[in-house]
């Protein structure tokens, strides 16, 4: 059971986000991708939930661990302690339902000011089978998730289309952008601090603010 | 109202007829319906938006009509006495039926007990069902703490948490409330919210699913709507606030609604006061004060949350002032985001069925202090396994090194630097063992007995007043903190 998973079988740690509308199937994306699961009539996600899936990229063992949490607006208020540590995040929406669509830049909003400046982010568009009832066009969201440099994938969590893909790409994108980050500063060892913060550090979670970038998030976080 | 006072401890509720044979026009998928549809139970009608649309939605319903199917399998046995699914993600039906054994065994040896004590007190039973309980003693906490039978609860939790009197202060205002939700009083928002979680309620209990093969809607969900929009009328800096639905879906399966209306307003009012509010401060306050208990009642925890503070994941000096000390009441520590949610939902979902019941018996008796016990039990539970986590082991190693003056040329200190985890990833991993603990936790008694209600227990020092008084304490404090951290908010 990949929850349960407290072992050290693997060399990077991601922790990514997920975020978007309440009711656009984040904790189904979430159960397709580390369970291959899917209910359709899941819980309300109240709090925050996370589980795990381990995928290996140039050899590296890579274990992904996906946090979910509440859509309700009023959420946010409780969860700012969610996006600490994240390097990744995928904004999610319902194909079907434009107002879901149209909240994604309130959420990219909430990302810029919340998360670290370098999260890699993807744009989700669910519920890709509701095709009948399709009200978001693929070609607007492609162009939105353009222009704020997003990946852009539409899925299914009720038949798994593009699910592996869409966490693939963005859990890619996140070890190019460590793996350049570590070139960048030039230390080119395993165990490289990717940050150069001289926090305590194993050869895992890069991205994390440096000291610098950790006073700014927290005056912004408080509270 | 489905557990009738009549029902004995073995009779299963499943299948109830009265829940499935309702008929309403009233489609989940269907966004153009309006409110008066919404309460109308008299219409039997199929509109032919609905219909169109149940074409379009082929795949998901057969996804449905599966899940439904193999929810059911003809078989009650799948399901216990309140219609929930005995199987779950983290507990076998195997695992469920080898404890139920034992523990109902338990439950019949109590009632008889509670029978004997209510004789002694000189009460009666109506239809085997007490309607007043005797006045508050050790003894009556004691039975409490034991567990109420679980045919007794409605009225129980209603008398304890003065339901009556509530009722009685406001007879009519819950038929006004429903005539003012017919009349479009509830809020847009508010009710697209309420209806995209009627049926993220209880999706594993029997009374809370829609057969893919009717129209109609369980009789529980539309009182569910019903009581959710009410509330969102009757108390406007609500409105509609998630996990609401989980309070009222496990109210409503043992009372009637309107009862379950009145319920709400306690818990919501007087247990966890500003919790639901549109900025949830008050959940952030009761995490302030379970970090606080944290601090006095689980050393090792709070070390850990310490050391994540001076770990660069909290910066003391940036943002505190002159209550540096108290940071973590404002930034609150990772783990309060599994935590928040174990107080919004009063533990429903949180932890298994039968141990939710024994909590909210003593929610009802003996107010919100309980929830912060019980959540204080559950990390000592959870406790030694998540400080035998490795990356914990080797991370607290790794701290004593730092904070012992030692320096990077040492050789021991590399080897352990190049193994341990960052602070992060030590919270991930405990936040996993927090999340996951709980919901093993199937008998009740192993956090009844082995924490809650032993005598010489650090844990019997929270009472309500302490709560209270750290709520107040904690509020100020983060009103403080917000206040001199404001003019650095705004350099950005």
């Amino acid at each position: 059971m990949s929850s349960e998973d407290y072992g050290y079988d693997y060399d990077l740690l991601f922790k990514i986000v997920l975020i978007g509308d309440s009711g656009v199937g984040k904790s189904n994306l979430l159960s397709r991708f580390t369970k291959n699961e899917f209910n359709m009539d899941s819980k309300s996600t109240i709090g925050v939930e996370f589980a795990t899936r381990t995928l290996e990229i140039d050899g590296k063992r890579i274990k992904a661990q996906i946090w979910d949490t509440a859509g309700q607006e009023r959420y946010r208020a409780i969860t700012s302690a969610y996006y600490r540590g994240a390097v990744g995040a995928l904004i999610v929406y319902d194909i079907s339902k434009s107002s879901s669509y149209e909240n994604c830049n309130h959420w990219l909003s909430e990302l810029r000011e919340k998360a670290d400046d370098n999260v890699a982010v993807g744009l989700i568009g669910n519920k890709s089978d509701l095709a009948h009832l399709r009200a978001v066009p693929t070609e607007e969201s492609k162009t939105f998730a353009q222009e704020n440099q997003l990946l852009f994938t539409e899925t299914s969590a009720l038949n798994s289309e593009n699910v592996d893909k869409a966490f693939e790409e963005l859990i890619n994108t996140i070890y190019q952008k460590v793996s350049k980050h570590q070139m960048d500063l030039g230390d080119s060892s395993a165990n490289g601090n990717a940050n150069g913060a001289s926090a305590p550090n194993g050869p895992t979670i890069s991205l994390t603010p440096t000291p610098n970038e950790n006073k700014k998030a927290n005056g912004n976080n408080c509270c | 109202m489905i557990m009738s006072s009549t029902m004995s401890t073995e009779a299963a509720l499943v299948p109830n007829e009265n829940v499935f044979d309702t008929v309403s026009s009233f489609n989940e998928d269907d966004a153009n319906y309006s409110v008066l549809d919404l309460y109308d139970d008299d219409d039997e009608g199929d509109d032919s938006s609905t219909v169109e649309r149940k074409e379009i939605l082929t795949t998901r319903e057969l996804e449905k009509a599966k899940a439904f199917t193999s929810l059911i399998m003809a078989d009650p046995e799948n399901f216990d006495r309140y219609g929930f699914s005995k199987k779950g993600y983290f507990i076998s039906q195997e695992e469920y039926d080898k404890w139920w054994t034992e523990y109902n065994r338990y439950t019949e040896r109590r009632k008889k007990k509670w029978e004997n004590f209510l004789l002694k007190n000189k009460i009666e039973l109506h239809n085997d069902n007490p309607l007043v309980y005797p006045a508050r003693t050790d003894e009556l906490s004691k039975f409490v703490r034991k567990g109420i039978p679980a045919e007794w609860r409605g009225n129980a939790w209603w008398y304890f948490a003065g339901g009556q009197r509530q009722l009685d202060a406001n007879v009519g205002v819950y038929d006004r409330l429903k005539s003012d939700c017919r009349e479009g009083a509830v809020s847009g928002k508010d009710m697209e919210a309420i209806e995209r979680d009627l049926y993220r309620t209880f999706p594993d209990n029997i009374h809370f699913h829609k057969e893919s093969f009717q129209n109609g809607e369980p009789a529980i969900i539309r009182s569910l709507r019903r009581v959710l929009m009410a509330f969102s009328v009757y108390d406007k800096t609500i409105g509609y606030c998630q996990s609401m639905n989980f309070l009222v879906g496990l109210l409503l399966l043992f009372m009637e609604e309107e009862k379950a209306f009145w319920m709400l307003v306690i818990i919501t009012g007087k247990y966890l006061p500003g919790v639901y509010e549109s900025d949830l401060e008050g959940a952030n306050v009761d995490q302030g004060v379970l970090v606080l208990c944290i601090k006095e009642y689980l050393p090792e925890i709070w070390s850990h949350i310490e050391s994540s503070y001076m770990n660069g994941n909290g910066s003391t000096d940036q943002i505190s002032g002159p209550t540096s000390g108290e940071e973590y009441l404002c930034r609150l520590p990772t783990l309060t985001l599994c935590t928040a949610s174990w107080f919004m939902s009063c533990f429903v979902g949180v932890v298994p069925i039968e141990t939710t019941l024994r909590i909210w018996d003593c929610l009802f008796y003996e107010e919100s202090h309980f929830l912060f016990k019980v959540a204080l039990g559950i990390l000592k539970l959870s406790e030694s396994e998540f400080l035998e986590s490795k990356s914990q082991k080797l991370f607290r190693q790794y701290s004593s090194y730092t904070f012992g003056g030692s320096n990077d040329s040492d050789s021991t200190f590399k080897r352990l630097k190049n193994k341990i985890k960052t602070q992060e990833e030590a919270d991930m991993e405990i936040l996993q063992v927090i999340q996951n603990f709980p919901k093993r936790l199937l008998n009740p008694n192993d956090i009844f007995e082995k924490v809650l209600m032993k005598k010489k227990v650090a844990l019997n020092g929270i009472t309500q007043e302490k709560i209270d008084r750290g709520r107040e304490y904690v509020a100020m404090a983060r009103n403080r903190q917000r206040a001199s951290s404001r003019p650095k908010e705004r350099r950005k």
